[in-house]
This record gives C-alpha cells, sequence and structure tokens, in this order.
C-alpha cells in the first residue's frame, strides 16, 4: 500500500441516482417492444437501458454516458451472423457424424452417450469464438463510455486475448480449478493494461497469489463435497447420512463459493488498478448482499409478476364465463364452443404470456439489477481524483460489427 | 438555489461552471474567456437519461462537449427552442450496409440450413457404416420399446398367421430388390393410425392402421414408404440436420422474453421442411415400388383420402398449419401423387390372399409384452 500513502488521500465516491419507476418504465416498454417485433428491438432495447445505467452512474457527481446505439448493435449482429452460421453448421453436422461414426472405436455397439459427447464437443469449436466475442464486446463498451466528456477505449488485440484465455482454461481444468485465480488475474490484467480513460491508460499490478483468499469458499464446497461422497462410498450407513447432508451442504456452499470469488476477487483486483500511475481505487461490496438482493429481488420480481397474472387470469376467466353463458357454450363441452372464441382465448392466453415476461423482466431489473449496481457504486471510491482534470481526450474507435459477435454467442457483461 | 451549470469541453476531463447566455439563434456558453456558440438547431438532449432533475446537453458536431443543467426553469427554456433536440442523424450509407448484411446474414443462415447442410448430410449419411446404422437403429428400438410398453394393456401383437401374412407382403415387396437391412417388421396392438420405421430395418406398424385400411394394398402402400425411410437413411439423415441447424437458429433469435415459443415455431419450420422432403421421397419410392411388383397405387392413394376425411385439417387456417408446420405433406396432395403414379389398371395379383389379409387383421389376438431388456419375452393370451 506504499502507493496510497505517496498520493493524495483525498476520496472520491461513485453516487448512483437511479430510481425504480423511471427504470421500470423503460424496461418494460423495451421489452414489450422486443417482444412484438420478435426479438429485433432487443439491440435498441439493451442500448437505451445502458444508457439508463450509464447515466445513473455518478463518480464525484458527474454522470457516465454511453454513447452507443442500436442500429450499430443490430449491424455488428447480422455480421456476426454472417460468419458464425456457416461455422457453426459445418462444425455441428461434422461432430455428431464423428459421434456416430468413430465413438466408441472399434466393437460395433452403438452407445447413445458418444453422440451426446459430440455435440459437447461443438462448445469447444465455439470457446474460441466466444473469448474473441468476450473482448471485443468489452472494447466496444469502453469505446462508447463517456465520462466527463472523455471517451474510454481499449487497445484492439483480441486474438492475443483468445490464446491466452484458452491457455489459462486448459490449466485451470487440469488443475481441477486450482489456478482458477491465476487465470482470473491474468485474463482481467490483459484487459487492464490495454485499457485507455482519454489519454490516461490503466495499468494493473500486484500478484496473482493475493486472489487466494478469495477462493475460501469455493474450497470449502469442494471439500465438503468430495468428503461426503467418500464417506457415501464407505456404504456404512451412519457415514452415509451424514456423507448425503455434506454433500448437500456442499453443494449449495460451492454456488455460493463461485459467487464469492467472482466478487472479493473483484474487490481484490479492483485495489490492484492504477490509472496514469496516479488515481487508485477502492470498491468492496459485499457477497453477503450480492447474493441475498438476487434472491430477495427475483421473489419479489416473480411476486409481484404472478400476483397481477393472476389477476388477470381471473378477470379473463369471469370474462369468459361470461361469455359462454351468452353464446350458450358449455365449456366443459369443447364441441359446442364456437372455434372463434377458442381462437381468442389462446390469443388472450398469448397475451397474458408475453405480459408475465415483460413484467418480470422489468421487475428483474428494477429489483436485482439496480439495487446490486447501485451497491457496487456505493462501495466504491477514487483515490487521488485530482489527477484526473489534466487527462485528455483520445480517439473515437470505430467498430464495424460492434458487440455483434457476443450478441450472437449470448455472451458478455451483464448489461 | 439551483446549481450551476457545468461545461465539459470534450479535451480534457476538468469541468468547470459557466454561464449561459440564452440568445434569440443560439446558446451561448460563457466559459471564462471563451465563448460557445451552439445555434439552437444543433443542441441534441442525452436520452434515457436516469436523473430526471438534471439534463445533459451536447451540440450535434461538437465532438464530446457536454453541458449539464441542474435548474429546472433553464432546462424548461432550452427544450422550448430545441425541438430537433432528440434528432438522430444516421450516417449515410447506413441504409444500404443494413440491407447488404441483412442480406448476407439471412443469405447465409438459409444457404447453411437449406443448401449446404442438407447436402452434407447426405454425403455423411452414405458414409455411416450400415452395421453402425443397424446398431444405432437396436439402440434406439430398445428405447422405444421401453416407451411403447410402458402400456400395460398393449404389446406386440403376435398371432402366427399374422406374422406369417405380413412377412408375406414384405417379400412380394422385395421381391426383386437387393437391400443392405434385415426386415423386421412388426404390429403394434393400439388403436392409432399410424406407422414407423427405425435405422437398421425395424419397421412397426399401430394395428389401427391395419384395422382402417379397406384392403391389403393399402397396408402395402403404407409398408412401401416405411421401407423407402430405411432404405434411404431418412432418420439418419434428419439426424444429422437437426444437429447442424441446431445451434443456429438460437443464435438468430436471441434469449429474449418469449424467444423461446418463435425458436420452437422457427426449428418446426425447418424441420418440417426437411421432414416433408423426404416423405415425399418415400411416397415415390412406395409407388414405384408397388409398381415394379405389379401391385396399383390408386389404394395408397385412397388411404390417404381417407385419412383426410377422417382425421385432416377442419379448417383452412388448419390446412395452412400443416402445410408449413406438419411434418408430413399435405394428404390431399400425396393422394393424387400416389394416383397418378398408379400403372396398374384392371386385374393384379393381390399382395395377400383373402385369408391371409383376415390373418392380418387378427394379428392382435395374441400380444406379447416384451420385458425392456427385450430378450425375456412373456405371452399373454388377449
Amino acid at each position: 500500500m506504499s502507493d496510497l500513502d505517496r498520493l493524495d488521500q483525498t476520496r472520491m465516491n461513485v453516487n448512483y441516482t437511479g430510481e425504480g419507476a423511471p427504470l421500470f418504465k423503460l424496461a418494460m416498454k423495451t421489452t414489450f417492444l422486443t417482444i412484438i417485433t420478435v426479438g429485433i428491438y432487443r439491440f435498441w432495447a439493451k442500448t437505451r437501458l445502458r444508457r439508463f445505467y450509464w447515466s445513473a452512474v455518478r463518480p464525484g457527481g458527474d454522470p457516465f454516458e454511453y454513447t452507443g446505439t442500436g442500429l450499430e448493435k443490430f449491424l455488428g449482429f447480422l455480421i456476426a451472423v454472417a460468419f458464425l452460421a456457416v461455422y457453426l453448421g459445418l462444425f455441428n453436422t461434422i461432430l455428431i457424424f464423428g459421434g456416430l461414426v468413430a465413438w466408441p472405436f472399434g466393437d460395433g455397439e452403438f452407445n447413445p452417450a458418444s453422440a451426446n459427447i459430440a455435440l459437447n464437443l461443438s462448445f469447444l469449436a465455439l470457446l474460441p469464438m466466444i473469448f474473441y466475442a468476450q473482448y471485443r464486446g468489452r472494447r466496444y463498451m469502453l469505446s462508447r463510455t463517456r465520462w466527463r466528456g472523455i471517451r474510454f477505449g481499449a487497445e484492439p488485440d483480441a486474438w492475443g486475448f483468445v490464446y491466452r484465455a484458452l491457455g489459462h482454461l486448459f490449466l485451470t481444468v487440469i488443475t481441477l480449478g486450482i489456478l482458477l485465480p491465476r487465470q482470473t488475474w491474468y485474463l482481467e490484467k490483459y484487459m487492464y493494461d490495454r485499457t485507455y480513460y482519454g489519454d490516461g491508460q490503466f495499468e494493473m499490478g500486484g500478484r496473482w497469489q493475493e486472489l487466494w483468499p478469495a477462493m475460501k469458499h469455493l474450497a470449502i464446497g469442494i471439500g465438503l463435497l468430495l468428503g461426503g461422497s467418500l464417506a457415501l462410498a464407505t456404504g456404512l450407513t451412519g457415514l452415509m447420512v451424514v456423507g448425503g447432508i455434506a454433500v448437500f451442504v456442499g453443494y449449495v456452499w460451492l454456488i455460493i463459493g463461485i459467487v464469492h470469488f467472482n466478487i472479493q476477487s473483484y474487490a481484490i483486483m479492483a485495489t490492484q488498478k492504477k490509472l496514469n500511475g496516479e488515481v487508485l481505487f477502492v470498491s468492496e461490496p459485499s457477497t453477503g448482499k450480492v447474493f441475498g438482493q438476487t434472491l430477495l429481488g427475483s421473489f419479489i420480481a416473480s411476486t409481484i409478476a404472478s400476483a397481477i397474472l393472476a389477476v388477470l387470469a381471473a378477470v379473463g376467466a369471469v370474462f369468459a364465463r361470461i361469455f359462454g353463458v351468452m353464446e350458450d357454450f358449455d365449456l366443459m363441452n369443447p364441441e359446442t364452443i364456437d372455434p372463434a372464441f377458442t381462437t381468442f382465448m389462446v390469443i388472450g392466453l398469448a397475451i397474458l404470456y408475453v405480459l408475465f415476461f415483460a413484467l418480470f423482466v422489468a421487475l428483474s431489473q428494477v429489483f436485482v439489477t439496480q439495487p446490486i449496481l447501485e451497491h457496487y457504486m456505493a462501495q466504491t471510491q477514487i483515490i487521488n481524483p485530482t489527477a484526473l482534470d489534466t487527462i485528455r481526450q483520445r480517439d473515437q474507435d470505430d467498430f464495424v460489427e460492434a458487440e455483434g459477435f457476443a450478441e450472437a454467442l449470448d455472451v458478455g457483461a451483464g448489461f | 438555489m439551483s446549481k450551476q451549470p457545468f461545461f465539459f469541453d470534450g479535451e480534457t476531463a476538468g469541468g468547470r461552471t459557466v454561464a449561459l447566455d440564452l440568445r434569440d439563434e443560439a446558446l451561448v456558453i460563457v466559459d471564462g474567456e471563451t465563448d460557445h456558440v451552439w445555434s439552437w438547431d444543433d443542441v441534441r438532449e442525452m436520452r434515457d437519461q436516469a436523473d430526471e432533475m438534471e439534463m445533459v446537453f451536447n451540440h450535434a458536431d461538437a465532438g464530446e462537449a457536454r453541458l449539464i443543467v441542474y435548474d429546472p426553469l433553464v432546462i424548461d427554456a432550452i427544450q422550448m427552442r430545441t425541438p430537433e433536440r432528440h434528432k438522430v442523424v444516421v450516417p449515410a450509407g447506413t441504409a444500404r450496409r443494413v440491407i447488404t448484411w441483412g442480406g448476407l446474414a439471412v443469405g447465409s443462415v438459409m444457404l447453411i440450413v437449406f443448401v449446404i447442410i442438407p447436402s452434407l448430410a447426405n454425403v455423411l449419411t452414405n458414409l455411416v457404416p450400415v452395421q453402425r446404422e443397424v446398431a444405432l437403429g437396436r439402440a434406439s428400438m430398445t428405447q422405444i420399446e421401453t416407451l411403447l410398453l410402458n402400456n400395460e394393456r398393449a404389446g406386440f401383437c403376435v398371432a402366427e398367421e399374422g406374422v406369417a401374412a405380413i412377412d408375406a407382403m414384405e417379400a412380394r415387396l422385395s421381391d426383386d430388390f437387393e437391400s443392405d437391412y434385415d426386415y423386421r417388421i412388426r404390429v403394434y396392438n393400439s388403436p392409432m393410425v399410424n406407422a414407423f420405421a427405425v435405422p437398421g430395418g425395424n419397421i412397426v406398424f399401430f394395428n389401427g392402421l391395419i384395422q382402417s385400411a379397406d384392403s391389403p394394398e393399402q397396408v402395402a402402400g403404407v409398408l412401401a414408404h416405411e421401407i423407402a425411410h430405411v432404405e434411404n437413411r431418412d432418420s439418419l439423415r434428419l439426424m444429422l440436420r437437426a444437429a447442424g441447424s441446431a445451434g443456429i437458429l438460437s443464435m438468430l433469435i436471441g434469449d429474449f422474453a418469449g424467444g423461446a415459443v418463435v425458436l420452437i415455431v422457427a426449428e418446426q419450420l425447418v424441420s418440417a421442411s426437411h421432414s416433408q422432403k423426404a416423405e415425399t421421397a418415400a411416397d415415390t419410392f412406395a409407388t414405384d415400388r408397388l409398381a415394379a411388383v405389379g401391385l396399383p397405387s390408386t389404394p395408397f392413394a385412397k388411404f390417404f383420402d381417407q385419412m383426410h376425411e377422417e382425421h385432416g385439417p377442419q379448417s383452412e387456417f388448419g390446412q395452412v398449419l400443416e402445410e408449413y408446420l406438419g411434418t408430413h405433406p399435405e394428404l390431399l396432395g400425396r393422394a393424387a401423387a400416389a394416383r397418378s403414379a398408379n400403372t396398374i389398371e384392371g386385374d393384379f395379383v393381390p399382395v395377400l390372399t383373402e385369408e391371409e389379409w383376415a390373418a392380418l387383421r387378427s394379428i392382435c389376438s395374441e400380444t406379447e409384452a416384451v420385458d425392456a431388456d427385450d430378450e425375456t419375452a412373456e405371452e399373454t393370451e388377449n
């Protein structure tokens, strides 16, 4: 922490000013438009939500700004699809063929599992594309982000990221996850060392071993799972009961452990980052808060959406009943029902379905995404902010394909 | 008293407080010594902002300079003078780029799903060794048997003369025909009007189909159709095609709410297009086969007519649905095709004798509930 001592100790807080009502209105409107355009509006929907979130984040009171457009996202998606359709189609067909013919080697019996293995391999074929999409998507987002009228940006080294990510992932897999902190740290460093705010360059210091403490709960979860499985394998009744409990607890612990690792490794790496060697960061979100808000928020969102749906369905049922009496239908006897009425009911149900999804998506933004973002921001501080005043503008990065690959492959940031 | 307007010049990150002068023709930002003159037509307002208590403005052509106004009265005054503040200028040539790339994207998906994957699947299907295909068929037949025989009252029909009759029918149809496959034809005791083929030569008739047929030639037409599926390796081909186009449609549609429904419909459209072609080819194979062994295809055609009358779509809407989403082509068209392929007028040697036909119709007088593991069969009188 010698850097901290040398620098001006002033800290700039990051405010978050988003409110529930305007976000709900925006999310509801954009989700609805997305559904009625069979998904085409989703590029604009995502862009508009980003504009909202970005503008709600205010280091020192000055809002971030998102300048991306739905149109460029849409165009980027079209470009990605044109390439990926061919790539995916050929790979999948050949892989399933391989699964049919080549497995199991030698003997004549067909094993349905081998076809499944082949299908899972098609995921491997996509891995390089996924890492490429992640880097490009992040770079696109940075290039469309402003703060105080100054652009963010990143260097265009996406393929360097791809082969490093593949290598690190391989190491993590063969060490059964032990090198996960190393992978996380090196990939984060690769990205941050190539990230800019105006003419100011980010860099990441420290060591990857500093991420070990974040692995604590992940390790406990795995330990419980392994211990429990061993106890189950003994076949002794008493031990098996204990083992069963340990496996169950270990499983839940593991999931929380993964969330904990993601959040705490982020917090540790935040303190390792520097902008222009003189601006430092602190960000200390709490795992309990994030996890709790996710559970509580999802519960609230689904409860409200279900309640509204139930009321509407009840109204619809009463209406159908009245209509049935008027037209002399026996609702229990399908043959007496006019097909037009059936069509009407089917359309009604379709509208309810769409409405439920739109409500759930919008409410999840309000009760999950926004509170968590707000928590992250409240826990974030910028140290020595006066050094930011001297940062100058950088050139605009042009993107033909925007984050089209990330969109097509459904990877990328949560926003 | 609201905060003073704040200005970032788009060159450095250091912002400062400014004074505003709202003139008739322009907004003047008094920034120390410098005046920034923004003509009202060029002033833009950020959209979808989270904080409604302030507003961020910029100039259409002045790069990243930003003006933040906190005073609601001043915001109102600026908004009154800037009817164009939400105008989005789309870069020249955008429409052309969207059309070009949209065409390429749709074209590439169409090409891969409807041309490349089907042809690749055809080539690869022929490369699968017969013994591998037979093994695959055996594996799927085991699964199917488990499903079918879950229903305890049903089972496979094993009355001896009936089995002999269906074997005789198969023998007549493949009389002059060399096949790589050993056919095993069975009747399943269910009232459903259906029949299916599994890779490698397993064919299953549902008793309902035999009962609803007027003549053995109708059943023979269906059998020839199922033989065609085996000979053409249609299950394998469709499996390869389905696997090939699997990820592509979900990529195109994305994961928006309700996307799952669109995806199901789209996948059904694609698989219907693939399987309808296979069905038409199997019909052609069947009528050729019937002609080759001296049987008329008019009974086969009549069978489609009967099916249409009993189970066909009731409305025009249903007709359209069936045409595009059905796994099989529309029935009347199949009937017409079978009728026009007929080569036998007048007398012919029936595919089964009267006695054989009667025996086939009562094949389900004895059924056999096969154990899921197949080998240990257990007989029951019905």
